[in-house]
């Protein structure tokens, strides 16, 4: 009888217990955030991007499968896309303009694309194919002829087999090339395809007590041990100055994006907090996809902004050219706006700034556009981009409006306060953010007119009340003289 | 050097004066004389040095939440009050401690009364170097801030000056012993901090071990 009871009472507390526990979905949640002041601190913020179609084979006329997606590039008027057996090059509105799988070899044979990579298409439509599994670098002509075929570099001394993965052509039709296990660095291919040099290369961090620890190794240890390797980027694309954006995928680096220039150095500015852009700034401690971001793909565009893409949490960063995140989106999911396993971001060109995502998993390629408050700030880093900070103000005050959270738009709002000469609003903006050296120059400025307002009032009260106190000694040394004579 | 007498004052706020504002000071200019009158003549008041260490606590949470805005170096809505109260006080008690620990085994004549008051009384300068700081940091802007770095270097080397002598005085060490002492309990606090954090991991596994006991005794008995 007593164990009856306390079963019931038991049901009944597991049935209260499940109706007071917050029925929040933290699954497929899309990521809608923005950092704070410090790095522990991130807010909520407005959706950035929304979903405006999902496409699958079956959407695409002409297009039977979208199989091993992997890269994707953008001109004015078409998406290349590499999918198992074909690039499909797509107009805007996603209607089948060619699909290049089949070719004619140089010495007259016929041959299909197998798993072809990374994708550049030149100002002059020269199309730049990286096939890891034939392990050259093929060239087409605007009108899909087979131009010329790159193996493996002349000059170029490799282990293993040269698999180019990722391509970029600069102005003068040199080819920087990402290639599977070599981690030298990119190559930097001339445009006859001779190996000029490594660029970008990057250098291992060993602690000193690593080298200790390798020191005193036996041989049967050391070979137990991971290799220590310099970081493999994974991505990369150029912008209209011929400045090379990459990542790097590894999460020990201190700098996963890097900005390259053309010595191969690392430009990459820090935003005024001190921070290198590198995806999640706070990540969960335990489980499958804790950690730093895993950043495998990345866009830039004409005003600066660049956009990266988190493997691991499957979200995507947009900075701007100092390094601040303007918003994040994406998300780990089924549901449309969230992605299982995207390979390749790139924005579309024109005014509507949408984005592609493609998808390897779902087979898909997701098509976002900006909802109003990304729209605000895209044209807001436009008229800054274009050096015009006043027209760029109305759009930084929407973003604002839209967010209060929004440090970006508090930030730039302050700094155009502070030029404007409006140093107490100015101040009230940059000390919510805890923007220091902006807000002590304005700060300057407001105890610089309270000095002037009020230092001759407390000059000239100082002199009034020394003159009153002297009166006041003199009166009564008088009185005190008059009296002694009256005495 | 102040009189006996006025230690004696007869009304209760002469005394407080004369313990918060004239042995202080009367410490800072003549800090030999003053830390073995501490020793020898039994001056110096421990209420007074409790409630130098709370104004200690105070001026260090003000200090992180309080300073002006261009010297803001933490967001002042995510600052932790209990954490740096806890911080100023463990410090204090820690070095004390592990002074007290040290100097009983190398013939130190000071009693742990005595160090704890060194310690204060070596901390005075510093509360007042803190409190500049928190009014100056409202004045001065960011190209000026060498003001305000030399205000808090100043009260470091004040509490490193003062510390020291009043140790020497109150054990009556020689320089080198003095000095020696110091390196000691440095490696004392050392050995403390790992003992408190072992203590503090042991206890963990202890909790959890009951926790595990309890699961099993319920799950297998009810």
């Amino acid at each position: 009888m007593r164990k009856r009871v306390l079963n019931h009472m038991l049901i009944l507390l597991a049935g209260i217990l499940v109706l007071l526990t917050p029925m929040t979905a933290f699954a497929e949640s899309s990521s809608n955030y923005c950092f704070g002041s410090g790095a522990k601190d991130y807010k909520s913020a407005p959706v950035a991007y929304e979903v405006e179609k999902v496409y699958h084979a079956r959407d695409i006329d002409g297009v039977d499968n979208l199989d091993n997606l992997s890269s994707m590039f953008v001109t004015d008027d078409a998406v290349y896309i590499s999918t198992a057996d074909s690039i499909l090059i797509l107009d805007y509105d996603f209607k089948l303009k060619h699909k290049l799988s089949e070719y004619t070899t140089l010495d007259g044979g016929s041959a299909t694309l197998k798993n072809p990579d990374g994708i550049f298409v030149t100002d002059e439509g020269l199309i730049y194919v990286c096939e890891p599994s034939g392990e050259h670098i093929l060239v087409f002509d605007s009108k899909y002829k087979l131009v010329a075929s790159y193996g493996k570099p002349e000059g170029l001394d490799l282990d293993n087999r040269y698999q180019p993965a990722k391509i970029v052509v600069d102005s003068l039709d040199r080819m920087y090339v990402i290639a599977t296990s070599v981690y030298e660095g990119i190559l930097e291919l001339s445009s006859d395809n001779k190996f000029q040099r490594y660029f970008g290369t990057t250098t291992v961090s060993v602690s000193p007590l690593e080298i200790f620890f390798r020191a005193i190794a036996s041989e049967a240890q050391l070979s137990r041990q991971a290799l220590l390797l310099p970081t493999e980027y994974s991505s990369m694309t150029v912008n209209d100055k011929g400045f090379i954006y990459t990542t790097i995928q590894s999460s020990d680096v201190e700098k996963p994006v890097r900005l390259l220039n053309v010595n191969g150095t690392d430009i990459m500015p820090e935003n005024w907090q001190g921070n290198s852009p590198e995806g999640d700034e706070q990540f969960a401690g335990s489980g499958q996809y804790s950690g730093e971001s895993t950043l495998t793909c990345i866009d830039c565009n004409e005003y600066g902004m660049y956009m990266v893409l988190d493997a691991k949490q499957n979200r995507i960063f947009t900075y701007d050219d100092s390094s601040n995140v303007l918003f994040v989106f994406g998300g780990r999911g089924d549901k449309d706006g969230c992605f299982l396993n995207p390979v390749s971001i790139r924005w579309m060109g024109g005014e509507s700034n949408r984005v592609i995502v493609a998808d390897r998993l779902s087979h898909s390629l997701t098509v976002m556009k900006p909802t109003n408050y990304a729209s605000a700030i895209f044209e807001a880093v436009k008229y800054e981009a274009e050096g015009d900070r006043e027209a760029a103000v109305p759009y930084w005050q929407k973003a604002l409006d839209m967010n209060y959270n929004c440090n970006v738009a508090k930030d730039a709002l302050g700094r155009e306060l502070y030029w404007e000469g409006k140093y107490e609003e100015s101040q009230e903006l940059l000390g919510s953010i805890l923007r220091t050296d902006y807000y002590s120059m304005a700060f300057e400025k407001t105890r610089e007119s309270l000095i002037r307002a009020y230092a001759p009032g407390v000059v000239v009260g100082i002199v009034i009340l020394i003159a009153a106190v002297q009166v006041f000694r003199r009166i009564r040394k008088l009185r005190k003289g008059g009296s002694d004579n009256a005495d | 050097m102040p009189t006996k007498s006025l230690s004696e004052g007869k009304s209760l706020k002469d005394k407080i004066i004369y313990e918060v504002f004239t042995f202080p000071f009367y410490v800072i200019t003549n800090p030999f004389k003053a830390f073995s009158d501490i020793k020898y003549e039994k001056k110096g008041s421990v209420p007074a040095c409790v409630f130098f260490m709370a104004m200690i606590m105070i001026l260090n949470v003000m200090r992180a939440s309080y300073v002006g805005t261009v010297f803001q170096e933490e967001d002042p809505r995510y600052v932790n009050i209990w954490i740096i109260m806890a911080g100023a006080l463990m410090q204090t008690v820690l070095l004390v401690a592990a002074n007290w620990s040290v100097t009983v085994l190398i013939d130190g004549s000071g009693s742990f009364k005595e160090i704890f008051m060194v310690a204060m009384y070596a901390q005075y300068p510093y509360i007042w170097l803190s409190g500049l700081y928190i009014v100056l940091s409202h004045v001065l802007s960011l190209d000026e801030s060498s003001i305000l770095s030399m205000c808090l270097t100043l009260a470091y080397v004040c509490i490193v000056f003062y510390a020291f002598i009043g140790l020497v005085s109150v054990h009556g060490f020689t320089f080198f012993k003095g000095i020696a002492s110091v390196f000691l309990t440095a490696v004392a606090l050392v050995i403390i901090v790992f003992i408190l954090l072992m203590l503090v991991s042991m206890s963990g596994e202890l909790i959890s071990f009951i926790g595990v006991l309890y699961n099993e005794i319920v799950l297998h008995y009810f």
